[in-house]
């Protein structure tokens, strides 16, 4: 191409600095403030510090062990248990989205006449008569009492989804056209705000004693998380050549022996930026950890908020180093997937 | 309609040279075509008189006019490109239409316009058709129709022909040498397909690594090339070389086989001309295939003996390769009854005045 | 050959084959149907199990009048039956509505701007320069930066005397101490900066891939036809990026409308209600005034609102512009 002219290229870079010096400062205020010492922390006495003038660790000290009446409440725990939490549930939640999403990928890439363009009116017209359907036996199981047990819950889910089979055949008759989809629903689950199914899963979660454990969160964490590694998935799955199973199986593999033993291999790079961007959305998750945790298994940043949200005193240094503990994983990990950001975040509806 | 004069133009792309001090003039109204295999240059060429590339030296001129500091929309050159480049995300018509409208020219007069163009290239029935859904050869058919709408001086096409269906290339070639006299347009025609160069333009600028080697009409670059490269590009079989040197004997010339026997006299203008020439020990001579003649007796005593090896039956002609000498192999067109085993004994007729010699270290023809 | 002429030994063949697919196993496991049902069965059945109790029990819920403080446990709920009572009570409801809104209102400013900005920014990454990898990797940072910290990182910025005002003040020259926070407006504002802050470098690297993977021929030939960038930008550029911007925009319109961390930690849905999204609305019913059965309520009409939009918006999303994009 032709050579811009040099007050371009000038324009250019200039804007370049000052866009991203925008989009960094936010980031690096949280940065300088978690080394700086407290008489830095804000404008009160009349000057702003742009950067820490004493750098110091005090900040991550504080709010990795625990302090007697010092800094925020009487009793301040320390962020460490907050920061296992986090790990262990990010990485159970991970682990579990990744087994069950990458089945369905496959199913989906492999199998699947599942077009996914349901009519929203077939859509809430079989969720209506599911409910129309199954709203009385629920009073039922209440009435009886036993829907507040597992087995109750558990029962009615089973009666549940053989309601749903049958409406399903039932629409099939008088509707040609797709009656459900996978995909779909898969797709939509993420667009429902977390907030508006919140109550009855926490009614759920106590009936099964899940609430404050760590398989608890780990469970919703899946559950919240697979949509992600199924669109994920299927699209590192579409780019691998359908004639490579032929080949296996025409060689002798069974079915399962070809999607372990040459399909999975294949797409083992996609598995990993996956389970990493899985582990961002975890790792990076509030409110479902605000709800379902209490004393044992809060997430950072459950614990972050507590602090934000605590009485005592503007602790801007401990509250930004824990920030800063918070984010480095899920940086460094999205720095080294930044590949597939996109692909991950459109549901693979964009490849590059 | 405008020349278009290039004057040691050069390009280079960090360390390497794409085109060298490249010195050219296609003239005013003429079909003409640069030729040459892939990574020649001639793209970079092509780009540099469209404005896309800037060259690292060098001018180009459009008439009288020095073109390198006007930019690529204001140079009024049409530019085909080898993969169309068509908008797929509009109709043809809004395809046709976009110089014009861009031109801020009103929709009455794109539409009469469009109408013309569309009537000229039979598009006619698809113009409210997407021209993501066209076929390639409509494709083609568009991308012309697009960069004739604004009645370019230059028109200028990069391979507009080699993605295209053999039977649409041999038709669409008829027609744009029809609309090229039609209108008297300059044309610029970048290909690596010698058939289409030789059969539409009226002059050929073979380049090879950057390098113009000949330009000439398509009759000089068929029947006079300059050089090995150029003899050998052109022609399909190529032509046959042999590797030989002059030998003078009781006053006649001949040039010698260098791995065998084969002698061929030589008349008195090309003796005299080897004969001073001081390279005369390498030389190579060169035949077309289509030049030579199989005989099964040896009729005449120049006619040089060879063995078949293999036929090679085309249909419309068989290629005979021969084996003359211990290594040299060499192929001669026969008419398709030609029917004679390997192995058998023939005599190859030269006719002199086909007949090319080469310099082998310098490569150019001895003249 | 027709297919149908009548050999006996193979019709025979035909018949036995034919008698083989109507006696296939109740359970094949080699039938690759099996196998492509085991597949997605686990994702299909967890799905159902994850929603139909809880819909139900929304739906038992909110046609009551229990909540938590009114006595017993849920299950006793029907004891309060109150048919559609929480229904007319959402629809009349000003604060749904407005929290409704409000969202919609933040969603559709802050994605708007991120498309701008995002676009904007693209086009200064698309020519290479030096030290272009690294300016990325930073532009790249806000997206990946956990949004309840994001919260709280902006809840430092717009502090009175945090650095927002710190470099007003530098600007004009005399203190400026608004309380950012504070104010219907401003902190309306503050919130839009922050989700823009966030997902602008999301909305730049869908911009970015998409320009980059135009092809450079046709902007050319409009060149060559002498475009100039403005005319390449609206009449190529643009409806050939259309697919990729309406799958970024409904993308994010989605995950914008269910903002709730930041949000949170910034405000906590206030001053007052100036900054309640529909979530933190939920939030705040469920769990500080804790009336359960009205939250449900609320909760289903918002899921009946989002299925409608859903099925309109993920429509691009889907074949056949996924292979466009």
């Amino acid at each position: 191409m032709n050579q811009r002219p040099t007050w371009q290229i000038v324009l250019r870079y200039v804007l370049v600095l000052i866009v991203v010096g925008l989009f960094t400062f936010p980031t690096y205020w949280m940065v300088s403030m978690a080394f700086k010492p407290k008489i830095e922390w804000s404008t009160a006495h009349g000057t702003i510090y742009w950067t820490p003038q004493d750098p110091t660790l005090e900040n991550f000290e504080t709010v990795l062990t625990e302090y007697r009446g010092k800094f925020f409440r009487a009793n301040q725990s320390s962020a460490l248990p907050s920061i296992r939490s986090s790990i262990i549930v990010s990485i159970g939640g991970t682990l579990f989205a990744l087994l069950i999403g990458t089945l369905a990928a496959y199913g989906l890439s492999r199998f699947s006449v599942d077009t996914g363009d349901l009519p929203w009116y077939i859509a809430l017209g079989r969720l209506a008569l599911l409910i129309l359907v199954l709203l009385p036996f629920m009073v039922l199981w209440a009435w009886l009492g036993i829907i507040r047990y597992w087995y109750g819950i558990l029962s009615f889910t089973l009666l549940g989804i053989g309601a749903d089979h049958l409406i399903g055949r039932l629409l099939a008759l008088y509707y040609r056209g797709p009656t459900d989809s996978l995909a779909f629903s898969i797709l939509q689950l993420r667009m429902f705000p977390p907030m508006a199914i919140v109550i009855p899963v926490m009614i759920m979660w106590s009936a099964f004693k899940l609430i404050d454990t760590w398989y608890g969160l780990v469970a919703v964490y899946g559950v919240v998380t697979f949509p992600f590694v199924v669109w994920l998935m299927k699209s590192f799955f579409d780019e691998i050549p359908r004639e490579l199973d032929e080949a296996a199986i025409v060689d002798g593999a069974s079915n399962w022996g070809a999607f372990f033993k040459v399909v999975l291999p294949l797409a083992k790079g996609g598995l990993a930026s996956t389970a990493l961007f899985v582990f961002i959305l975890n790792w990076s998750d509030f409110l479902v950890a605000l709800l379902l945790t209490t004393r044992d298994w809060p997430t950072i940043p459950v614990f972050l908020n507590s602090l934000v949200s605590s009485e005592i005193g503007a602790q801007h240094g401990p509250k930004a180093a824990l920030g800063l503990l918070a984010v480095i994983p899920p940086v460094v990990f999205g720095i080294l997937i930044q590949r597939y950001l996109v692909r991950g975040l459109t549901f693979g509806a964009i490849k590059r | 309609m405008a020349s278009v004069r290039l004057e040691n133009l050069r390009k280079e792309f960090g360390s390497v040279v794409a085109v060298k001090e490249l010195t050219l003039h296609f003239p005013d109204g003429k079909f003409a075509a640069i030729l040459g295999p892939s990574g020649c240059g001639k793209t970079t060429t092509m780009n540099m008189i469209a404005g896309l590339e800037t060259p690292t030296r060098g001018s180009i001129y459009f008439d009288d006019r020095r073109m390198n500091d006007v930019p690529p929309g204001k140079r009024d050159v049409g530019f085909v490109f080898q993969n169309y480049a068509i908008f797929t995300h509009m109709t043809v018509a809004e395809n046709i239409g976009f110089g014009l409208k861009i031109r801020g020219v009103d929709e009455a007069t794109i539409r009469r316009e469009v109408g013309k163009i569309a009537e000229l290239l039979e598009l006619t029935d698809m113009l409210h058709v997407n021209a993501g859904r066209l076929s390639v050869n409509d494709m083609q058919k568009v991308a012309l129709g697009r960069s004739m709408i604004v009645k370019p001086r230059i028109f200028l096409l990069d391979e507009p022909f080699s993605n295209l269906d053999a039977a649409f290339r041999a038709y669409m070639r008829g027609e744009l040498k029809r609309i090229q006299r039609e209108i008297g347009q300059t044309m610029i025609y970048v290909t690596h397909d010698q058939v289409e160069a030789m059969s539409m333009a009226d002059h050929i600028a073979v380049m090879d690594f950057g390098v113009l080697q000949q330009f000439g009409t398509p009759d000089e670059i068929y029947n006079q090339p300059v050089n090995l490269f150029v003899a050998n590009f052109i022609g399909s079989p190529n032509m046959n070389f042999i590797p030989c040197y002059f030998r003078s004997e009781d006053g006649r010339g001949y040039l010698v086989q260098k791995h065998g026997s084969a002698r061929i006299l030589l008349d008195d203008r090309r003796r005299q001309l080897l004969e001073r020439h001081p390279g005369n020990q390498d030389l190579i001579w060169g035949a077309r295939p289509e030049h030579l003649t199989l005989h099964a007796e040896p009729s005449r005593p120049e006619y040089l003996q060879a063995t078949v090896r293999f036929l090679e039956p085309l249909g419309s002609k068989t290629v005979v390769h021969l084996e003359l000498g211990d290594q040299d192999t060499i192929k001669v067109i026969a008419h398709p009854s030609y029917r004679e085993k390997a192995g058998t004994t023939q005599w190859i007729e030269i006719n002199p005045k086909y007949l090319h010699v080469f310099d082998a270290k310098t490569g150019f023809v001895v003249r | 050959m027709d297919r149908n002429v009548a050999i006996p030994a193979l019709q025979e063949e035909r018949a036995k084959s034919a008698a083989r697919l109507q006696r296939r196993k109740f359970l094949d496991m080699s039938d690759v149907r099996f196998f492509s049902a085991s597949l997605t069965a686990p994702a299909q059945y967890i799905l159902l199990f994850i929603i139909m109790f809880p819909l139900l029990a929304e739906v038992y819920i909110s046609l009551t009048s229990w909540t938590p403080t009114r006595g017993g446990d849920w299950t006793q709920a029907y004891r309060f039956w109150d048919w559609g009572n929480n229904y007319v009570e959402v629809f009349r409801d000003l604060a749904f509505w407005q929290a409704l809104g409000r969202t919609f209102l933040i969603a559709g400013v802050a994605v708007a701007l991120e498309f701008l900005l995002g676009l904007g920014i693209a086009f200064l990454f698309l020519e290479e320069f030096p030290g272009k990898r690294m300016f990325y990797t930073l532009m790249l940072v806000p997206m990946m930066i956990v949004p309840a910290v994001a919260g709280y990182v902006f809840w430092l910025f717009f502090q009175s005397n945090g650095p927002l005002n710190a470099i007003v003040s530098l600007l004009i020259g005399q203190p400026f101490t608004l309380i950012w926070l504070a104010n219907d407006v401003t902190v309306m504002i503050a919130v839009i900066v922050a989700e823009v802050w966030e997902w602008t470098p999301l909305m730049f690297l869908i911009m970015l891939s998409g320009l980059v993977g135009l092809p450079e021929d046709q902007m050319r030939a409009a060149t060559m036809l002498g475009a100039t960038s403005w005319q390449k930008f609206r009449y190529l550029m643009l409806p050939m990026l259309k697919p990729i911007i309406i799958i970024a925009l409904v993308i994010r319109g989605m995950e914008a409308a269910k903002i709730f961390d930041m949000v949170y930690l910034m405000t906590q849905g206030g001053p007052a209600q100036a900054t309640e999204t529909i979530s933190i609305y939920m939030y705040k019913i469920a769990f500080q005034q804790v009336r359960w059965s009205y939250a449900a309520a609320a909760a289903m009409t918002i899921l009946v609102i989002m299925t409608i939009l859903a099925s309109y918006a993920l429509r691009p999303l889907q074949t056949p512009q996924r292979e466009a994009a």
